[in-house]
């Protein structure tokens, strides 16, 4: 503990897991569900995950430096390092819409990259392509899904 | 490079993905902080993905949150540093724990904090434990003055039975 500085000042200085939770808990469970089947182990997964926020949130507080996660693309890279690695073959976006517009290919790369973080070398490795093509995709599926989900 | 074909080449979203190369993030973070759209374009896609992981949201079940708050109740940090100012004996018993929990940084115990968590429901109760003692209050100074006032008519009406004795 530092000097000068009481074990409740520093756990109401961890970054406000409520305000957290009370706007990303939802996204949050909707994305370990694609990759934890098991909706109680989701769940327990999530506990898990904010658990760990708060006390990376304690740490850096403690080291002077910002806190961890203030957007949910933070909070998806933070959370896929406590996630097992799954292979998604078959995408779940949520509206068949999305799937509908999107190629298998486009849905294929986005999935490998959303839910498992892997580099573009290492989809394009995967997936017998050429890195400029896995950036494409990539491109082309958030275009379409930007105009399915945008404003 | 012309930026606008950078924006289009699709790096952009491998990045916000998280996977770029440590070499194109590099090169990204300095545009970043040359070119406005760079920036804009980066707040955009973040924007996109958020609007996506909305659509694929599902409510977690009610007193999820009491569940989190509890695991993250008890944490207490051990610092890696010990002040200097500390007696030796506590520096001791530091520098010994530090042995055994090496590995650990943070360990889970039951917090020493001086506040304590209670449920809602209890503020009710000691709601009424507050109210009750006030009525109990006045109840016993209603009846100490009865009291007094009783005792002072009495000893005026013996000194009266013996003034008329």
């Amino acid at each position: 503990m530092l000097k000068g500085q009481t074990e409740a000042d520093m756990i109401l200085k961890v970054p406000d897991i409520r305000l957290l939770y009370n706007k990303y808990s939802g996204m949050l469970l909707g994305f370990i569900s694609q990759i934890i089947d098991d909706r109680s182990q989701a769940e327990q997964q999530m506990i898990n995950i904010f658990k760990e926020l708060a006390k990376n949130g304690l740490k850096n507080n403690l080291t002077t430096q910002s806190s961890v996660v203030t957007s949910w693309n933070e909070l998806r890279k933070f959370a896929l390092t406590y996630l097992p690695v799954k292979t998604i073959t078959q995408p779940s976006m949520a509206k068949p819409v999305i799937k509908q517009h999107l190629t298998e290919q486009e849905q294929q790369v986005f999935n490998i990259a959303y839910y498992q973080k892997q580099s573009v070398s290492a989809i394009a490795v995967q997936l017998k392509q050429t890195e400029d093509s896995i950036r494409e995709t990539l491109k082309k599926a958030f275009a379409v899904m930007k105009q399915n989900y945008g404003n | 490079m012309e930026i606008k074909n950078y924006i289009a080449s699709g790096v952009l979203e491998a990045y916000v993905m998280g996977s770029a190369s440590e070499t194109e993030t590099a090169e990204l973070l300095k545009l970043k902080a040359k070119y406005p759209e760079v920036a804009d374009a980066l707040f955009e896609l973040e924007m996109d993905l958020e609007r996506i992981a909305q659509q694929m949201s599902i409510n977690p079940p009610p007193g999820t949150l009491e569940k989190i708050e509890d695991a993250i109740g008890g944490l207490v940090k051990v610092e890696d540093r010990m002040p200097d100012d500390r007696p030796p004996f506590e520096k001791y018993e530091y520098q010994n724990f530090n042995k055994r929990e090496a590995n650990n940084q943070f360990i889970e115990v039951e917090s020493s904090s001086s506040y304590m968590r209670i449920h809602k429901a209890w503020r009710w109760v000691f709601a009424a434990v507050f109210v009750l003692g006030k009525i109990f209050l006045g109840f016993a100074i209603y009846y100490y003055l009865e009291n007094r006032q009783a005792l002072k008519t009495i000893e005026k009406l013996e000194k009266q039975q013996e003034v008329i004795r």
